[in-house]
């Protein structure tokens, strides 16, 4: 019985080891985007912010062809999250990514045209991702195209 | 029906906001982009400027980047990184200066590069009547102290001419390579027919092989002391040192030229010939140094055979010994040893033969111990007379003490 006297400081212990150590504010935030020429073996690096991905699965993913990352580029955004906007020329979806344990994990796939998204450019409007289509601006988040955002 | 105008109205203000909304929808790379590709067109202006007028017109161009973009500055602030939309300015007025700073340059070299030319068609003058005097002089009464004293002068004023001419030459050339151009970086195909021309205008290629042929003239026509010669080798080291590095850039710009391309061809033939004539001379007057002294030697040409020529002479003067009388076999040796070798050759030639590798130590012990050599050859037959003049004393004294002796034995 007397054992019960010790149960809240051991959950305290417990509790304070399990606690993860969070730095915030944090501002993942690109100015620009990225726009980067996919090369031979299907893969982007970017020199600025030192990150490169095998973009076959993407283009897979997207077109379900694993070669036609042939003379594409990509258009890379990263937004205040930290969350990764890919598209390119023709795309019916924006791609959000994350990083996770030395890969990008794909979150989330916005559809924005059936048609495919013409002359596409990405721009940091924080908190959103800027998307233009035919000259027509989208305003992206994480979990998708924000309707409500002019 | 003012229901209906106002609807209308409320209509085409919204198409219009949607199709301007659309109208500025720009990408922030684009934005960036053409930023970037503008300031470079522009750094490539400043660059490529021919002239003081040209470079100034471009402050123009720059304040219109400036204001086309001085809206997006906080976005190239970001984007521009590691520079920003000021340092950007920043960079391209630093350009501007160097390169108006080039002109500048290149107007006052221009400038100085007239003044030489003219000095050096002076010096050309200058150098080919003094040739013509020496030359004079050389054919006339050599007896005639006033006229060694005259001659000496005009030597000396010669070499003090065709010296200054060389630096002359060395800094029109120099004052035509603009000077960030001096280095290892190469010259743009402009920039390389800028300079042909200026090359051309200054003659450049005719005076250096003028420059040349004078000096091998000079040598040929002189008759020079160590000291003299020892100043000319620097002075042409100097010169092919130049060629072969300013020189060098003057070929490549030549390149294709081909009339030119043979004057450069003969220019690297009369640095061979310099260095040749400039080794002859050297030979040629040790061996008026034998000469002076009666001492006739066979022509040689370089260390091997000026060291084989003695050793054979002396080798044959040996061989003369018994034959000819002791009286002239010590003249000989005299005039060799005592009067040549070591009194002129040894300490003012060999020095200069040892320093510039026309002549190695060990050729001259070779001669040294064959002139030791000759001249154990000579003394014993000197030893001779001395001890025939000692018997004939000795006989002389004996003779003498003995008719003394007969002389006092008679008396007593």
């Amino acid at each position: 019985m007397k054992l019960f006297i010790f149960y809240p400081f051991l959950l305290l212990v417990i509790a304070t080891a399990c606690s993860t150590l969070k730095l915030q504010q944090a501002d993942f935030a690109w100015p620009v985007e990225s726009v980067i020429a996919v090369d031979e073996n299907g893969k982007v690096s970017d020199e600025r912010y030192s990150m490169s991905f095998d973009t076959k699965s993407l283009f897979f993913e997207e077109t379900e062809d694993s070669s036609a990352f042939e003379n594409k580029r990509l258009r890379i955004l990263r937004d205040i999250n930290g969350f990764y906007f890919i598209t390119a020329e023709m795309f019916k979806n924006v791609y959000v990514f994350q990083m996770d344990n030395g890969a990008m994990v794909l979150r989330n796939k916005i559809f924005v045209s059936e048609s495919g998204i013409k002359d596409p450019a990405l721009n940091q409007r924080a908190p959103y991702i800027e998307l233009i289509n035919s000259g027509e601006s989208l305003y992206l988040t994480n979990s998708g195209i924000d309707r409500n955002k002019k | 029906m003012k229901y209906h105008s106002f609807l209308n109205k409320i209509i085409i203000s919204l198409i219009l906001l949607v199709f301007t909304n659309q109208l500025y929808a720009q990408s922030d790379y684009e934005i960036s982009q053409s930023f970037k590709q503008k300031r470079k067109q522009l750094e490539e202006k400043i660059h490529n400027a021919k002239n003081l007028e040209e470079l100034n017109s471009i402050v123009a161009d720059i304040d219109r980047l400036r204001n086309e973009y001085v809206e997006h500055k906080t976005l190239l602030d970001k984007s521009l990184y590691p520079d920003n939309f000021d340092k950007s300015f920043e960079k391209l007025d630093l350009s501007f200066v160097i390169r108006n700073k080039d002109f500048t340059t290149i107007d006052i070299l221009q400038t100085e590069n007239l003044q030489l030319k003219e000095q050096v068609a002076l010096l050309n003058k200058r150098s080919t009547e003094l040739m013509n005097k020496i030359q004079e002089f050389e054919y006339s009464n050599k007896k005639d102290v006033n006229k060694v004293s005259e001659l000496e002068e005009a030597v000396r004023e010669l070499k003090r001419s065709l010296r200054k001419r060389d630096e002359l030459i060395i800094s029109i050339v120099d004052s035509l390579m603009p000077q960030p151009m001096m280095g290892e970086t190469r010259l743009s195909s402009q920039e390389r027919n800028s300079i042909y021309i200026e090359a051309e205008n200054n003659d450049v290629l005719s005076n250096v092989k003028l420059s040349l042929l004078d000096q091998i003239k000079f040598l040929e026509l002189t008759t020079l002391e160590p000291g003299d010669l020892t100043e000319i080798k620097k002075q042409k080291n100097q010169f092919a040192e130049f060629w072969q590095d300013t020189g060098a850039r003057l070929v490549d710009i030549y390149a294709g030229k081909n009339k030119n391309s043979e004057e450069i061809k003969e220019i690297d033939s009369l640095f061979s010939k310099w260095d040749f004539t400039l080794a002859q001379e050297v030979w040629k007057n040790i061996r008026e140094e034998f000469l002076y002294n009666k001492i006739n030697l066979i022509e040689f040409t370089n260390g091997e055979e000026f060291t084989n020529v003695l050793i054979s002479f002396i080798d044959d003067a040996i061989k003369n010994i018994g034959v000819k009388s002791p009286d002239e076999s010590n003249l000989t040796y005299s005039l060799f040893s005592d009067s040549t070798w070591f009194k002129i050759i040894t300490p003012n030639w060999i020095p200069f033969l040892i320093d510039n590798e026309m002549l190695d130590i060990s050729q001259k012990q070779k001669v040294e111990s064959k002139i030791s050599e000759w001249k154990g050859r000579l003394t014993p037959s000197s030893f001779d007379w001395i001890y025939v003049l000692v018997a004939i004393l000795a006989v002389a004294g004996l003779g003498y003490m003995n008719r003394r002796r007969l002389f006092k034995n008679k008396q007593s």
